[in-house]
């Protein structure tokens, strides 16, 4: 396994692990029928703001001179993985966007909601990117000889 | 022109109706409320499939037998490009999701069906700047090229 691929395997699992808990916070709060606006804005800021900005901070060490380690392969995977990640980025934003309709019956969602979208597609993108390039890798490090 | 110059120039033709065709939606549907008749509900579609045919037949006719689909120089401008338009939605994607703070405040809601005209809008503008970057890298013209 070269370093492009245990970078790549740590953006995969910074980003699945990103969406997870999302998915798993998001649930709680409706299940529970919480309103964040219920909670004082330095509390917002500090729980959801701090919370949220780890993951980009991790992605952006993991990805800290990223070109050095890279050769032609590398890259040439890396090309690819990127326009899936963004297809898969905009399946999802079309998606979440269509359930938004249905959900709401064509009603409306806070402004801030929106931020939260983007901010889940840009982990979208990772996961898929991620992924796409571990599968041109072929997931296993079998037959590679440095 | 080559292969890529042509397939820039159909999508920024096929970007530019598509903005057009929403812009005639969105005057007609939300500013005057009321719904196209006639030729004008359907114009949109036989333009599409013009442009389209037309463009079939342009990319596939070569300037000569031995001209190749891509080479090295065409990769490195596409790549270019590409990078140059996935920069240009990121920026789009943290505007669009920060300018309806200010516009309806923290506590403000947009509505939903606001979402999906927000991202096609996006999408066009990523197209857009795409076909562009390959256009002005190549220099819009044909000039000096020979196969």
């Amino acid at each position: 396994m070269n370093k492009a691929q245990k970078r790549t395997w740590l953006r995969f699992a910074v980003s699945f692990a990103t969406i997870l808990i999302a998915a798993v916070v998001i649930a709680y709060i409706r299940r529970n029928a919480i309103d964040i606006y219920d909670m004082s804005q330095p509390t917002r800021y500090i729980i959801l703001g701090l919370l949220s900005a780890i993951p980009p901070v991790l992605i952006a060490v993991i990805d800290c001179r990223r070109k050095k380690v890279y050769d032609e392969r590398d890259r040439q995977i890396d090309n690819k993985a990127a326009i899936y990640g963004a297809i898969g980025a905009f399946i999802f934003l079309a998606g979440a966007g269509w359930l938004l309709i249905v959900m709401t019956k064509m009603g409306s969602i806070k402004a801030p909601l929106v931020i939260l979208l983007v901010y889940l597609a840009y982990f979208v993108w990772i996961l898929v990117s991620s992924t796409a390039s571990l599968f041109q890798y072929g997931w296993t490090v079998k037959g590679e000889k440095s | 022109m080559n292969k890529t110059q042509k397939i820039a120039w159909f999508n920024l033709v096929g970007t530019l109706l598509c903005f057009a065709l929403g812009i005639y939606i969105v005057v007609e549907v939300f500013i005057l409320r009321r719904l196209p008749e006639g030729f004008g509900r359907f114009w949109g579609l036989p333009a599409f499939w013009l442009i389209t045919g037309v463009a079939i037949i342009f990319i596939r006719k070569k300037q000569s037998p031995a001209e190749v689909d891509c080479d090295e120089r065409d990769n490195f401008i596409k790549k270019r490009a590409v990078l140059a338009s996935f920069v240009s939605v990121w920026i789009l994607l943290f505007a669009s999701s920060i300018i309806p703070r200010f516009i309806v405040g923290q506590d403000g809601s947009i509505p939903v069906c606001l979402l999906p005209i927000i991202n096609f809008g996006i999408f066009l503008i990523a197209m857009l700047v795409c076909s562009v970057a390959i256009l002005a890298q190549y220099g819009r013209t044909g000039k000096g090229e020979k196969a």
